[in-house]
């Protein structure tokens, strides 16, 4: 009897226990880090991912700014020059190969090839990640609309992205899933036209559920509106044809153009002097901004960092006497060939800028020769008292440094410049609009819109006499007309980063040896960037650009 | 250990058997287990060796056992009194040894399984029980990481296997011991034991053995079992030692006049007062290594209890350890406190329990990091680095500044103030019950609670004067908790059935296993004073203070089996199997099998053998298995977390909103659990290790000679390891499953036994052999990386085709001595007559970069130990040897000792090369900025190893019985011991013992280099042991 009663106990222990440790005993949650399949579940959350996808943009958290590279990668075209360390010196070949840039000594290891690379590719992942969490999750209908709104924002960021590297690399790596274990190294490269044909589905979805930027309001300015994606669409659209070799959808992009223009959400009321000011960094110019400042973290907007020129300002905005420069690589320095295109000629004429009708010559770069204070620029001295440097990084080779987005005065944070930058404007819009009009032969639209532009960037100089409106519009036609609006496009949009991309979809990549045949640039070759070298180690159905 | 007790009380009223047991030398033996053969009646021997039974008849057969002894069997044949004179067993066959989840006759075994017994333990007054591994058994690398006190020690059981934390799985009574978070090298773990307690040590060598551990058993499983009570009086038991710690071995650096040699060899104008005899003459003559160094105390005192009778029996403990370092700011202080006992409440139902709780107090100076800096902030380093011309002290007391750029070493030392403490409750109760004859259920509770401390507090300080700035103006305090929870319940299932000749023994059983972690980290950089009691965090600035905290935590749950059968116990044969299910593991993964298989044939048992007298016991083992290891990953990392930190801006004026991101590389915060993982990888799952073992068992002449030989071979497949992917995955390092590492080796002990009535002799050896593998790394050799020496150069690196963490640098070939070798030879940048010729090792003519290559191995081919125990009439002497051979050390302290002026030097260096001295061995010193001698990484500052050690002598005194009889103490031995006698060496640092980095978080690979660790001492020691 004793043992049947035992067993009766045991049976019924044993049956517990395996009955306690069934999946959920194992089913636990990560403290602290939820998990990304189970954390989007209302609207409040799903912003915070794509909060995010914005942040993509900006830091990636890894004391890096994400897209410093966009300006340096100029460095390659006319407009702008390497302006950093001396050419040679070890630390800058190591670290700042941006110097390769300038003459087309790119290697396959090019560290700021490896950078365009890693915070796209950053970027993406993030995105997809974003959609996928977004996508595992139902939400209540009544949140439904704008959910839809928020994963076409981080679409239209990506495509951006797949943008940039498109335009850089050629075929890349495609994918809009988060990526397996298996999938990790399999990866091949994608036509240029599957990449483009993902850029042009994501935007075309994007912009039928994007609000307008009045729609957002003041508080949330800098967030992806219609007009962003309907830009970003035309620009890639006029890009991938030319690279292409076929005909662009002209139409589509001078139609995407003009709807913006038609929205009346932007205007070019605002004088370039004051919109690459802080004070102006809310322009109604702006298209597409990221938006930095430096008091919520220095990092974020440290792309002045390389990007701009060394300031001797103090905190207050004044020269300091002993002119030492401070702060900033001033990787991008502006071309000779760019500063004369304003009519500026080498010289040490205080007068010449007051003869610059063009007042963006005035905004786009400054020489070495002079200082700015008090709102204006001073020639100082002679070539041989140029600035000394306390930093490391500089030598204040360049002559030219480009003038948009410097810092007014000595930030309080040490990379800061505090002022958005400014990735679409809507000056950019109309070029666009203009070339398009010109290539669907309506000449007249494209002089109206090209001398849109003209009007703003000659407004002070038609203002106080020094020259009238009709004598800077533009009325050639032809061949011609089409030459100028892409002059203008150059003048415009100087030192912002386009004008390589500019020149190489309309095949003119040539001019740049025909200007300084010293340089390596060959053709079939430099039109890319190569893959990253150790891309190509770990994944093997990579291929190289040819050349590299 | 080793009693029975009448489990089958009643319906015996056949015959009654007694009689006396006595040992050698015809004392009375205490514990003998007298067994009916064939039942499970049985009984115990007491204190005067005498026992009685109740037989079922006059016609049984009787069993006579006790550990050490050769097994009896005596037929009643109606005899009523039956003497025993137990012959004693080199080769203990009738020993019942600990495997996981039961016990085997060590007869029956048929995996590796090594043994440290009693005996071996109580030889050996170490206060750390992974010490008292090192050289007792084959197969296990036993590595001091430093000679302070409480460090950690570096156990490997047949090598490597894995690139990140290997540490065994130590099991104590039956109950996995958590080792909380938090880095190797706190004490929290094994080292709370009290060595002690133990009553003997087994370890799972091979997969057939551990494979019943499951997913946690790959690194090698050691089993403890602490000491129980006894039937019979009670015992009250007395241990106490004292001892001294010197330092071993000095090294030696330029005294005063051999450091004016030396500076004015290399034409050190910086320090007028070498150039000036008169002022020099005034300097003094400074002995740092004396300053440095003290004679420090050791004490032990522990207190035992124990006794019980046939219902019930119990073992109480208490025990203090205490040291100071010989850097005498460091220390360690642990008192245990043991609670062990089991009691038969009915004749089908046993109860017990042991418990343990621990508080250990560990002081730390600062010891070997990476970095110069670091490195040199170092008491030991300093003790070699300083000038002899500088005393510790200035005329007031205070830290004297150095003549060079060099910590003042007693600063160091003197600041220190890095507290480790730990409190751990570990143990478990049971119950067992028996039916139907042959089954036994027993389910065992077992907690293992554990809350450790860091304290690290820096005060203000300033050496006036110091050419170093050794400053810190404002005092900062550091102090962080974690608690650990772990939780296990099994329940064990036992079969155990003889017919005839066949004997089946069954095994099933279940466990659930929780564990849980919290911790919680505060900092203040801004404390307001020095003072002891402003040591908190209230006395400092409150903006200032910073805090962290987090969790971690896992689940599983497995179950298992195990069959062994033997027919006659001539063949014989052990399969097992268990399934474990992890919370580490996505649904997918959680689940793994885990199947191993031993076989064995005593050929001694065959008819053919039964006229070889000599040969006594003859085994030949073979054993295969599969075992898994998820030690070295985290938590979680399967899942892809969100991170929140990815913030933007919107609006005007501008406004932060927070932002979250997944998958992305953003840096992990202190012990943030799974948050480093970056991308989830669903796929993952534990690494798996199969090996195959064949051994032999052989003992001759009674058992007085035995031999064991192993062969294995284990083999890693889906190593677990932080990988690198393409940058177009846009994510940082995921962990993988991926990798091969393959480790084949053997295994050799020998014994032999003498006994001629008051004189006995005993010796027993081992050595073991393990080549390392590294085949496969999933393509990822330049991550493995280790050893930082200076930035961007690291001294060791883990490549397919190589060992683990093998040491790489250029070769070199002696001094170029002239002009013609230095055209001669293949180009080397900077070389001058009297530098280090590289050699070309790609044969390209020049050298490069290309021509490092790999210089040796931070790991020993070979270990060996060895024990001799000499006994006559009361007079015990134990000489324990210990080494390791086939290995090389970087000495990073010698490479700094062998630099530029500045720092002081190694004697070595009055033989560097100059124009005065073209003969010389060494190159020229000079400038480190110019020439390559100093600066690449070269076997110039790898140093072979190798060594034999004395590690203990031990001389014992038993006061004869006639004695102790008289003032009522049943036993009283005295002895005096002497540990780490000798060392022979070639090594020119401390120690050649040195295992891991004790950093807080070391790197599993960065093994093997010398940057000043701390040495061992020696120590002398003069003890008592007391039973009433």
């Amino acid at each position: 009897m004793r043992y049947i009663k035992i067993l009766t106990i045991l049976s019924l222990t044993a049956t517990m226990l395996l009955q306690s440790c069934d999946e959920s005993f194992l089913e636990l949650d990560q403290p602290i880090y939820p998990a990304l399949e189970t954390y989007y579940t209302d609207s409040a959350t799903a912003f915070e991912g794509l909060v995010g996808c914005y942040n993509s943009f900006t830091n990636y958290n890894t004391g890096e700014t994400t897209l410093r590279y966009i300006w340096d990668l100029d460095i390659r075209s006319d407009d702008t020059d390497y302006a950093g360390n001396p050419r040679g010196v070890v630390e800058e070949q190591n670290y700042y190969k941006a110097s390769g840039f300038a003459n087309f000594d790119i290697l396959a290891d090019n560290v700021h090839a490896y950078g365009v690379w890693e915070v796209c590719y950053n970027g993406v992942n993030t995105i997809n990640k974003y959609l996928e969490g977004m996508n595992s999750t139902s939400f209540p209908v009544s949140q439904q609309p704008l959910v839809e709104q928020y994963k076409a924002e981080a679409k239209v960021i990506r495509s951006y992205f797949y943008f940039l590297l498109v335009k850089n690399f050629g075929p890349v790596v495609l994918y809009t899933n988060s990526l397996s274990q298996d999938e990790w190294y399999s990866q091949s490269r994608q036509e240029e036209s599957l990449v483009y044909a993902q850029i042009f589905k994501d935007l075309r979805e994007a912009k039928e559920l994007l609000p307008l930027r009045s729609d957002y309001g003041d508080a949330m300015y800098g967030r992806i509106t219609k007009a962003a994606a309907q830009t970003l669409l035309a620009k890639a659209l006029i890009t991938e044809a030319e690279i292409d070799g076929s005909s662009p959808n002209w139409q589509e992009a001078y139609d995407l153009c003009r709807e913006v223009e038609l929205s009346g959400e932007y205007n070019l009321n605002t004088l370039h002097e004051d919109m690459w000011k802080v004070a102006g960094q809310f322009s109604s110019e702006f298209i597409l901004d990221i938006i930095v400042d430096e008091a919520f973290d220095s990092e974020k907007d440290s792309y002045i960092h390389g990007l701009s020129p060394r300031y001797y300002f103090d905190a207050n905005g004044v020269p300091k006497h002993d002119r030492k420069l401070e702060f900033g690589f001033g990787i991008s320095g502006i071309t000779e060939d760019m500063a004369n295109q304003y009519g500026y000629y080498q010289g040490y004429d205080s007068l010449q800028w007051v003869n610059l009708t063009d007042s963006r010559g005035k905004i786009t770069f400054w020489t070495r020769w002079e200082r700015y204070t008090d709102e204006q620029y001073i020639i100082v001295d002679e070539l041989t008292s140029r600035p000394e440097t306390t930093n490391p990084h500089a030598t204040d080779d360049a002559n030219y440094y480009l003038q948009k987005y410097s810092r007014e005065k000595l930030a309080t944070l040490y990379w800061s410049a505090g002022s958005n930058m400014h990735l679409i404007r809507y000056a950019e819009t109309l070029l666009i609009a203009a070339e398009a009009a010109y290539y669907l032969g309506n000449e007249e639209e494209a002089r109206r819109l090209v001398n849109m532009i003209r009007e703003r960037a000659f407004r002070p100089a038609i203002n106080d006499g020094r020259t009238t409106l009709a004598e800077v519009e533009i009325n050639s036609s032809g061949k011609q007309l089409l030459e100028d609006i892409w002059q203008e496009r150059r003048l415009e949009l100087a030192g912002e980063g386009d004008r390589f991309y500019d020149l190489k979809r309309t095949h003119r990549l040539h001019i740049l040896k025909e200007k300084k045949p010293e340089i390596l640039f060959q053709e079939g070759k430099h039109e890319l960037l190569p893959i990253p070298a150790s891309e190509l180690a770990l994944a093997p159905n990579l291929t190289q650009n040819p050349g590299y | 250990m080793g009693f029975y007790f009448l489990l089958n009380q009643y319906g015996q009223d056949g015959f009654t058997v007694r009689g006396t047991i006595t040992d050698e030398f015809d004392q009375p033996l205490i514990g003998v287990n007298i067994v009916e053969k064939g039942t499970t009646n049985g009984a115990v021997t007491d204190l005067d060796g005498n026992y009685t039974i109740n037989v079922s008849g006059p016609d049984v057969t009787l069993e006579f056992s006790s550990i050490g002894y050769l097994s009896e069997q005596v037929a009643v044949d109606g005899q009523s009194v039956i003497n025993m004179n137990m012959v004693p067993s080199m080769e203990e066959l009738s020993e019942v040894v600990v495997v996981g989840y039961g016990t085997q006759k060590k007869a029956d075994l048929t995996s590796a399984i090594s043994t440290v017994s009693t005996e071996t333990i109580q030889e050996t007054p170490l206060s750390n029980t992974q010490s008292l591994l090192q050289g007792k058994a084959s197969g296990v690398k036993v590595m001091a990481n430093s000679g302070s006190p409480g460090s950690s020690v570096n156990v490997t059981i047949r090598g490597n296997l894995s690139l990140g934390e290997a540490q065994p799985l130590y099991v104590v009574d039956g109950i996995p011991m958590s080792s909380a978070g938090g880095g190797a090298d706190n004490g929290f773990g094994i080292n709370s034991l009290n060595p002690n307690d133990i009553e003997s040590i087994q370890i799972l060598k091979d997969a057939s053995a551990q494979a019943i551990y499951g997913s946690r058993g790959s690194n090698g499983v050691i089993l403890i079992t602490t000491k129980r009570g006894k039937a019979g009086e009670m015992k009250v038991n007395l241990n106490a030692y004292y001892g001294i710690q010197t330092l071993a071995r000095k090294i030696d650096v330029l005294d005063k006049a051999q450091y004016r040699e030396y500076n004015l060899i290399v034409d050190n104008d910086e320090d007028t007062d070498l150039h000036d005899p008169e002022a020099y003459a005034q300097l003094p003559d400074y002995d740092w290594q004396d300053e440095i160094f003290d004679n420090s105390p050791i004490s032990n005192v522990q207190l035992s209890i124990s006794g019980g009778d046939e219902n019930s029996n119990y073992m109480m403990s208490i025990s203090n350890n205490a040291q100071t370092g010989m850097v005498n700011t460091s220390g360690y202080n642990r008192t245990n406190f043991r609670l062990n006992s089991d009691h038969q409440v009915r004749n089908w139902l046993k109860v017990g329990e042991s418990f343990m709780v621990t508080y250990s107090n560990r002081d730390r100076v600062q010891e070997s990091g990476a970095g110069y800096s670091s490195i040199t902030a170092n008491p030991v380093m300093a003790a070699l680095l300083s000038d002899p011309l500088t005393e510790a002290y200035n005329d007031l007391g205070e830290w004297n500044y150095m003549r060079t750029a060099t910590f003042n070493g007693a600063g160091l030392r003197d600041r220190a103030n890095y507290r480790y403490q730990n409190k751990k409750m570990n143990g478990s109760v049971y119950s067992e019950i028996s039916f139907l004859n042959d089954f036994k259920f027993r389910t065992n509770l077992g907690v293992d609670y554990n809350t450790g401390e860091v304290r690290e507090f820096l005060p203000a300080f300033e050496v006036i004067g110091s050419p170093r700035n050794e400053a810190q103006l404002v005092p900062t305090l550091k102090q962080n908790t974690i608690n650990t929870t772990y939780l296990i319940m099994e329940n064990i299932l036992t079969y155990n059935r003889t017919f005839g000749k066949h004997s089946f023994s069954l095994m099933a059983a279940s466990t659930v296993e929780s564990w849980d972690q919290y911790f919680i980290e505060g900092k203040n950089n801004s404390m307001l004073s020095n003072a002891d009691n402003f040591r908190y965090f209230d006395a400092g600035d409150p903006d200032e203070i910073t805090l962290d905290g987090g969790a971690d935590y896992w689940r599983m749950y497995s179950y298992l089996g195990r069959a062994t059968y033997n027919f006659d116990e001539r063949y014989l044969l052990t399969a097992s199997v268990r399934q474990d299910a992890s919370s580490k593991f996505g649904p997918e993964n959680r689940k793994g099998v885990f199947p191993a298989f031993s076989a064995g044939w005593r050929f001694t048992q065959e008819e053919f053998m039964q006229d070889v007298d000599w040969i006594y016991n003859g085994k030949i083992r073979f054993g295969w298995g599969q075992v898994g290891n998820q030690s070295t990953i985290g938590t979680f990392r399967y899942t892809t977390p969100i991170a929140i930190n990815a913030n933007y801006l919107f609006g005007i004026p501008k406004t932060i909103y927070s932002g979250v991101t997944a998958g992305l590389n953003y840096p992990a915060g202190y012990g943030s659990p799974g948050s480093s993982g970056i991308p989830g990888n669903k796929g993952l799952t534990w690494e798996t290790t199969m090996s195959t073992n064949f051994g032999l068992d052989l003992s001759f002449f009674k058992g007085s000679v035995s031999f064991a030989a192993d062969w294995f071979q284990k083999e890693n497949i889906d190593m677990l390891l932080v990988t690198s992917v393409p940058l177009y995955t846009g994510s940082g390092a995921p962990t993988v499953n991926g990798g091969k590492i393959v480790n084949n080796g053997y295994e050799l002990e020998v014994g032999f036994h003498k006994s001629r009535g008051v004189f006995n002799f005993d010796i027993s050896a081992n050595m073991s052999h393990i080549k390392t593998d590294v085949v496969d790394l999933a393509g990822q050799s330049d991550l493995f990386n280790s050893n930082r020496i200076t930035a961007g150069n690291e001294a060791s690196r883990t490549i397919e085709g190589g060992g683990i963490a093998d040491f790489w640098g250029y070769k070199t070939d002696g001094i170029f001595r002239s002009l013609e070798e230095l055209k001669e030879g293949p180009y080397q940048s900077n070389a001058q007559i009297g530098d280090v010729r590289f050699v070309d090792v790609n044969g390209d003519g020049i050298i490069t970069g290309d021509d490092q290559t790999v210089l040796g191995s931070p790991i020993p081919n070979y270990t060996f130990g060895l024990s001799a125990n000499t006994q006559y009439k009361n007079i015990q002497l134990n000489l324990f040897f210990q080494g390791n051979a086939d290995y090389q050390i970087y000495n990073n302290t010698y490479r700094l000792m062998m630099g530029r002026y500045g720092l002081n030097k190694h004697v070595d260096i009055l033989n560097s090369w100059s124009w005065g001295n073209p003969d010389a061995e060494l190159p020229v010193v000079q400038d480190n900025s110019r020439h390559d001698n100093l600066v690449l990484l070269s076997d110039r500052w790898l140093q072979d190893a190798s060594y034999l050690r004395l590690q203990t002598a031990t001389l014992s005194y038993i006061l004869p019985d006639n004695l102790t009889s008289k003032i009522r103490i049943s036993n009283v031995k005295i002895y005096v011991t002497v540990q780490n006698v000798f060392l022979l060496t070639n090594y020119k640092g401390f120690d050649p013992e040195i295992g891991k980095s004790v950093s807080w978080k070391p790197d599993p690979l960065d093994m093997g280099v010398d940057n000043g660790n701390y040495p061992m001492p020696r120590t002398y020691i003069a003890g008592f042991n007391l039973t009433f």
